[in-house]
């Protein structure tokens, strides 16, 4: 019945929702003009809701541009979303146009032919892209082939807090020797949550001696033997998290609010200016600042994405377009405000909007971009599932 | 006739989208899935979902927590009211009481949360006393057995079945049974539980069923206060039908038909328990003991009162929190106040107001005429609508949002309170089931007698007398369309934006400040509504003493 739906709709003359050629750049702004454009994206973080506040209030002054912050308590959301529609046969007008999207919702949308594209690398804006120096064309390995475009970067940090952790904790055995001497200290959000699972990740690729077998897919035969360390580790450490490891915080965020409450001393992160910027919102304490690994720690970007049934698709790549200017990621990086990496590389820049990045004051607990030191390529997406899975057979089911 | 018809089409196209949302989740269970190019049945997903590790202790959990909490909640009602049963002051108190019904479940949640936390407002007082700077390292919230996932329940649901009882009360003739069991010697709770508290749940136990089906189902509250090692089943539901893997749907949706099982056996096990109450009762009216009810009267208005307590200062510490600057245990307030969280998120929460009381307004209103069609047009067939309350709404509603794309008509305002009606209608008729059923049928009779039209007997002797049900039902429907959250998320595309879809989404990132605004938002969206349903009868109602606790 869908398929019969599909046939039909393809028979259809495409009649409102034609989606114009991204490299006709100005035909793509003028059909823009009026569109208002449903950007599905999680609403968990206030200082991330307030940025994309002033994106809809940019885009709409030059572009014509409406644009509607969905908020979603989970990115997954969406997917379910454009999903539905898919199987209703509903192939245009869909209720959503912009996703915030990476990693394995990236990797199962592009699978199941769910996203417009490609059209990151028409944008304008794409010249200014950093595309050496930083992993925008491949999203947790998987090759993006323009089907998304990156607006930040993102690298893990971990936040302490100097009244009760007076040395950075360097190294994972660091980390692990504190967990132990300092019990109920240190907890994660709980995976299959992604920071959750990025600890675990992170845990992996840190303690092990081979990370090159982590950008190819897991399989049956090297899962257990790649694994091993990081379940030996997470055993060691579990019965000394805070609660005994048998509660865990939900989400990144909520990890906060842990250490406003004094619950805890430790926490990860994956936005070096998070704490930053929950210092200057009174949701941490001025004393909180972050640190890094020796050797090195994750880093991704990301992306948003066009479902391939928005009825705005114009409008969508305004915003995308608009997302990669200097001026957007100049304020996206401002700690004050957001704290979220550049995409861009600062050679492309013009001279004025290259000084306006150095400009920037780092704000009270963020890295300098030396001090953020190595930024580790994430593993395979089939890694991130599969260990997400076995913690919680471990760990989430006692 | 013609309602006879009208209330029939309704209960056609109110099963029709249930039985749609239902195949939606059946096929895929059954490894039915054409996005996914899925075609052949197969039982290996639900296999696959009982052997997922866990499985039967959230399943366990589920039951466990569902049946204590409405054991409680049923318990703590009745013995509450035999210990109000003389009180004049019955209807003030309830009138106090019903906003805490209003209060949405998450927002409850969360105030609780910051109650009995271990970094919470009940330990800073003794980390005050006793001089200590680090919280106590206890597990009290998300409690392995689910305990305080209960007591959230138990605080919430109180409320809710006080009103449905005290709805009922008067077609028990609590008068006449006070005379009669005064004089031959009771003491009034005694008294009380053994003459209207059987008659009393008889006509309250379709509530009591709802209440059973939503503990056992509920998904924000089991998340904030329940356990998450492994969590309740329908937690863990949410879990897969948010996979990225979209795959794991067809594990999400072979897991929504055993939740669906679940919900069935918890009714059976409630009966059974009803059939041993009873006994127990029937032994102990038999016995003729004249005391004894008393002191259990007094346990359950101790409960209650500190519940109350405890709910009251949850909803405050809300407040507190959207004001609060920096925060940090164990002070007892923030170390300053400011409107920075108002200034920063009190334009968009306006923003989402609006849609929410224009689709809570429009949902109850409709809600409201169709239930009274359906009560005086389909005495039969009406427990179809109460399916609605017994499916989890995880279970069903993708299908439906399924449907509504077919029909060409979602994520449009219009989708939304549809789908909101799904939910306002069953809770509206249970509302007005038991005093609609219960009216003494002679004011009717003597108006037919003496010739009048049985439209106007209907409009002018029937309505009249149910106005205190009637506002009641209605706030009842707006409070439950103020707070429903998957349906407008799902039905409205994520494009309709009401108070409860923006408090869940900023719920996930945990910041007491928004959490504290949205919540105080949606309470007062919720509790305006019991104003007036408290108020205008009294005003209405001011010259007939009779009708007083109408």
């Amino acid at each position: 019945m869908n398929k019969l739906a599909i046939a039909f709709s393809l028979c259809m003359p495409a009649l409102g929702y034609a989606q114009t050629d991204p490299s006709d750049w100005s035909a793509v702004v003028e059909n823009a003009k009026g569109q208002t454009v449903y950007w599905n994206a999680w609403g968990g973080s206030t200082t991330t809701n307030d940025f994309i506040a002033w994106v809809g209030k940019r885009v709409e002054e030059d572009f014509g541009v409406t644009l509607e912050h969905v908020k979603l308590s989970d990115t997954a959301d969406a997917v379910t979303r454009v999903i539905t529609e898919k199987e209703a046969g509903k192939n245009s007008g869909g209720a959503i146009d912009l996703i915030w999207i990476n990693g394995s919702n990236f990797a199962s949308m592009k699978d199941a032919g769910l996203l417009y594209g490609p059209f990151a690398e028409q944008l304008p804006n794409w010249d200014l892209v950093d595309t050496k120096g930083k992993t925008v064309q491949t999203d947790f390995t998987v090759p993006v082939e323009g089907y998304e475009s990156p607006w930040a970067m993102a690298q893990v940090v971990f936040m302490f807090d100097t009244a009760d952790i007076s040395e950075p904790l360097v190294s994972m055995e660091a980390i692990s020797e504190w967990v132990h001497a300092n019990p109920g200290r240190f907890t994660f959000p709980q995976p299959p949550d992604f920071l959750g699972t990025t600890f675990l990740k992170q845990v992996l690729v840190s303690l092990s001696d081979d990370p090159e077998r982590l950008s190819k897919p897991a399989t049956d035969d090297n899962y257990q033997s790649v694994t091993e360390p990081l379940w030996a580790y997470i055993d060691s450490i579990t019965p000394r998290l805070w609660r005994d490891g048998k509660v865990y915080p939900l989400t990144g965020p909520a990890q906060l609010q842990l250490i406003a409450d004094n619950e805890v001393d430790l926490a990860i992160s994956f936005s070096p200016g998070e704490a930053t910027a929950a210092i200057a919102n009174g949701q941490l304490p001025d004393t909180v600042r972050t640190s890094v690994l020796e050797r090195g720690t994750l880093g991704n970007a990301s992306f948003v994405a066009i479902p391939y049934n928005s009825s705005a698709t114009e409008g969508a790549m305004v915003v995308a377009n608009f997302l990669l200017s200097p001026e957007a990621q100049l304020r996206a990086q401002d700690p004050s405000i957001l704290g979220y990496g550049t995409v861009l590389d600062m050679d492309a820049l013009s001279p004025e909007d290259r000084a306006a990045f150095d400009d920037l004051e780092l704000g009270i607990a963020t890295l300098s971009p030396a001090e953020l030191g190595t930024v580790l390529p994430e593993p395979h997406p089939s890694w991130m599932t599969r260990i997400a899975e076995d913690w919680t057979a471990r760990y989430g089911a006692n | 006739m013609i309602l006879r018809g009208m209330a029939i089409a309704t209960l056609v196209i109110v099963s029709a989208l249930l039985l749609s949302g239902l195949f939606g989740v059946i096929l895929p269970a059954l490894g039915i899935f054409p996005v996914l190019d899925k075609t052949e049945p197969t039982f290996d997903h639900l296999r696959h979902a009982l052997a997922i590790p866990g499985v039967y202790q959230a399943i366990g959990l589920a039951l466990g927590t569902g049946l204590l909490a409405t054991a409680v909640s049923c318990a703590a009602t009745l013995f509450f009211l035999a210990y109000m049963s003389n009180s004049k002051r019955l209807s003030q108190l309830l009138n106090i009481g019903a906003p805490f019904l209003a209060v949405p479940h998450a927002a409850a949640a969360f105030g609780l949360a910051f109650m009995i936390s271990p970094s919470g407002w009940i330990s800073r007082i003794f980390a005050n006393l006793l001089g200590l700077d680090r919280p106590p390292d206890l597990i009290i919230l998300n409690d392995p057995f689910g305990f305080s996932l209960v007591l959230g329940l138990v605080i919430k649901e109180i409320p809710f079945l006080l009103l449905m009882a005290v709805a009922a009360l008067p077609q028990t003739n609590p008068q006449q049974a006070f005379k009669l069991y005064s004089s031959l010697g009771y003491d009034h709770a005694t008294g009380w539980l053994k003459t209207i508290g059987p008659q009393l749940y008889r006509r309250t136990r379709l509530p009591v069923f709802a209440v059973l089906c939503f503990s056992v189902s509920v998904v924000d509250v089991a998340i904030i206060l329940g356990p998450n090692t492994p969590p309740t089943l329908s937690v863990l539901i949410t879990r897969f039908m948010s996979s990225p893997d979209i795959a794991e749907r067809l594990t999400g949706s072979a897991l929504a038909l055993v939740q669906l099982a679940v919900v069935i056996v918890s009714l059976a096990i409630w009966i059974l328990l009803e059939k041993l109450a009873a006994r127990l009762l029937g032994k102990w009216i038999d016995g003729g003991a004249r005391q004894g009810g008393q002191a259990f009267a007094w346990i359950a208005a101790l409960f209650i009162l500190l519940s109350t307590a405890l709910l009251t200062l949850g909803v405050i510490s809300l407040i507190v929190w959207s004001l609060a600057g920096f925060w940090s245990y164990p002070d007892l307030l923030p170390n300053r106040l400011e409107s920075n969280s108002w200034l920063r998120f009190g334009p968009s929460m306006l923003d989402a107001l609006w849609p929410t009381l224009e689709i809570a307004t429009i949902s109850s209103l409709v809600a409201y005429l169709l239930s009274l069609l359906l009560l005086s047009g389909a005495k039969r067939i009406l427990p179809v609508i109460y399916l609605a309350l017994l499916l989890p709404q995880i279970v069903f509603l993708p299908g439906i949002a399924n449907l509504m794309l077919d029909l060409g008509m979602d994520a449009s305002i219009g989708a939304v309170i549809a789908a909101h009606l799904l939910f306002v209608l069953p809770y509206m008729v249970l509302a007005l089931h038991g005093p609609y059923r219960g009216l003494d049928p002679r004011y009717e009779s003597v108006a037919a007698g003496l010739g009048v039209h049985p439209f106007l007997v209907f409009v002018q002797v029937r309505l009249p007398m149910l106005i205190g049900p009637s506002l009641a039902a209605l706030a009842i429907g707006f409070a439950v369309s103020v707070a429903q959250y998957l349906p407008t998320l799902l039905i409205g595309g994520g494009r309709v934006a009401t108070v409860s879809t923006e408090a869940v989404a900023l719920a996930s990132g945990g910041d007491r400040r928004v959490l504290g605004l949205y919540g105080f938002a949606q309470t007062l969206a919720a509790v305006l509504p019991f104003g007036l349903a408290i108020l205008l009868p009294s005003l209405i109602w001011r010259n007939r003493r009779g009708m007083r606790n109408a």
